[in-house]
């Protein structure tokens, strides 16, 4: 053999060594580590599941609204709803925690008129848990909504929902799902 | 010195092996590459078509109202102040807040994009993909709770990276259906939807037109979704807030 055909056949079979690396090195990478949180979940004794959800003041990532609303904008100088086909309207996102304070997911609170009332539309994305969305249908009653539907664990979600605030403890929303019964 | 050059035939070919497979996947025609044009002629047919747009302008009357996502994501944050999803449970999300128009461009509505990573994301299968669930609250209307697949290989690998990595401007347009699925032919799915489009609403489409990305990470866009409905005709029910 000569010394060039060695020098080629060695070049040869690196580059096959090099692109069985590089095979082997792209499908080993995860591209997206899903942060799996133990779902909450507490049995109310009638069949139902209940779950609650926190955001916090600081939670908040963004609130825009019509200018004429007393919501909270977030961060200072965001874009408000002027449009006149948005009178009335206020849009949110934020972080969403557990119970016990963990950031899970995000949210967001969209708010319009829907009928005679102004509706709340909440949507919750929780990773690998899937998405859920819930409607107040009237926010002045803003404890009798449901749980609308959802994927994943999610997927064929009913029953009741419910938003509530405590402003003084800083907390913005306290969320309640429930699930059967 | 032929030991020598038989080292540096090795190195030299590892390298090129690898070059090689970096080129062919970055070139490589994933057949779901080439699917906008044939998703966006059929989509909705004999169905009524809905199509919600959002614009992004780079010189002002851009329709988003915030956007922002995990530390160093490609998109500018906006406005000034808004806090990233730094947290490990959200930090590959995104979260918009846009307004919406009609096909007459009229402003109709306020919308939601939330993001989470989809775990089958894979170099070799040429998808970068998400959880996309948007929202939309249509005043006097109605809402939309609208659930993809979306991938965006093309965006990362041909627009976003090129930008960011080399700092060069894309100057597009560049025009592709984003929605992947979970539906078996492509479409993304309604979780819900409330008020006249209770019982209605069908499937979905995202389609998006990039004109220009700066290495700032600023766009000028337009998103469509393209939502379709059954006849009115075949109602099961009109009651508010029906689930799909």
């Amino acid at each position: 053999m000569s010394a060039t055909r060695g020098i080629a056949l060695t070049f040869l079979a690196s580059a096959v060594i090099g692109a069985g690396f590089a095979l082997f090195g792209l499908g080993s990478v995860r591209l997206v580590r899903p942060v799996v949180i133990p779902a909450i979940i507490e049995e109310a004794g009638d069949g139902r599941l209940i779950e609650h959800f926190v955001v916090r003041s600081d939670d908040l990532i963004a609130a825009s609204a019509d200018p004429n609303a007393a919501s909270p904008r977030i961060p200072p100088g965001i874009v408000l709803l002027e449009d006149p086909a948005l009178a009335g309207a206020e849009a949110q996102t934020m972080k969403l925690r557990n119970s016990e304070g963990q950031v899970i997911g995000i949210a967001s609170r969209l708010v319009a008129a829907e009928g005679a009332a102004r509706a709340a539309w909440w949507t919750f994305v929780l990773g690998p848990r899937g998405t859920l969305a819930a409607q107040v249908a009237d926010i002045e009653q803003p404890a009798q909504g449901r749980v609308l539907g959802g994927t994943v664990e999610f997927v064929a979600a009913t029953g009741g929902f419910s938003e509530h605030a405590s402003p003084a403890a800083g907390v913005v929303y306290e969320l309640e799902v429930e699930q059967g019964g | 010195m032929r030991a020598l050059a038989q080292v540096l035939a090795g190195a030299a070919g590892v390298l090129t092996g690898a070059a090689l497979v970096l080129a062919g996947l970055y070139f490589f025609p994933f057949a779901h590459l080439f699917r906008s044009e044939r998703i966006l002629a059929q989509f909705g047919a004999g169905r009524q078509v809905e199509v919600y747009a959002l614009e992004g302008r780079l010189e002002g009357g851009d329709d988003t109202v915030s956007i922002t996502a995990g530390p160093g994501g490609p998109f500018a944050p906006q406005p000034p102040g808004v806090q990233p999803l730094s947290e490990p449970a959200i930090r590959d999300g995104l979260a918009l807040i846009t307004r919406i128009r009609d096909e007459r461009g009229q402003v109709v509505g306020i919308a939601t994009e939330l993001e989470s990573g989809h775990e089958d994301s894979n170099l070799l299968a040429g998808k970068l993909m998400t959880h996309t669930t948007w929202t939309a609250a249509l005043p006097g209307r109605g809402g939309l709770v609208l659930y993809q697949v979306e991938d965006n290989w093309t965006l990362a690998t041909r627009i976003i990276g090129p930008a960011t990595l080399l700092r060069r401007e894309f100057q597009g347009p560049w025009r592709h259906v984003n929605t992947l699925g979970p539906l078996p032919n492509g479409h993304g799915r309604v979780v819900a939807a409330t008020g006249e489009f209770a019982g209605r609403a069908d499937t979905f489409i995202e389609s998006a037109e990039m004109r220009r990305l700066t290495p700032e990470g600023r766009m000028d866009f337009t998103m469509r979704l393209h939502v379709a409905f059954h006849d009115e005709l075949q109602l099961p029910s009109l009651d508010t807030g029906e689930l799909q």
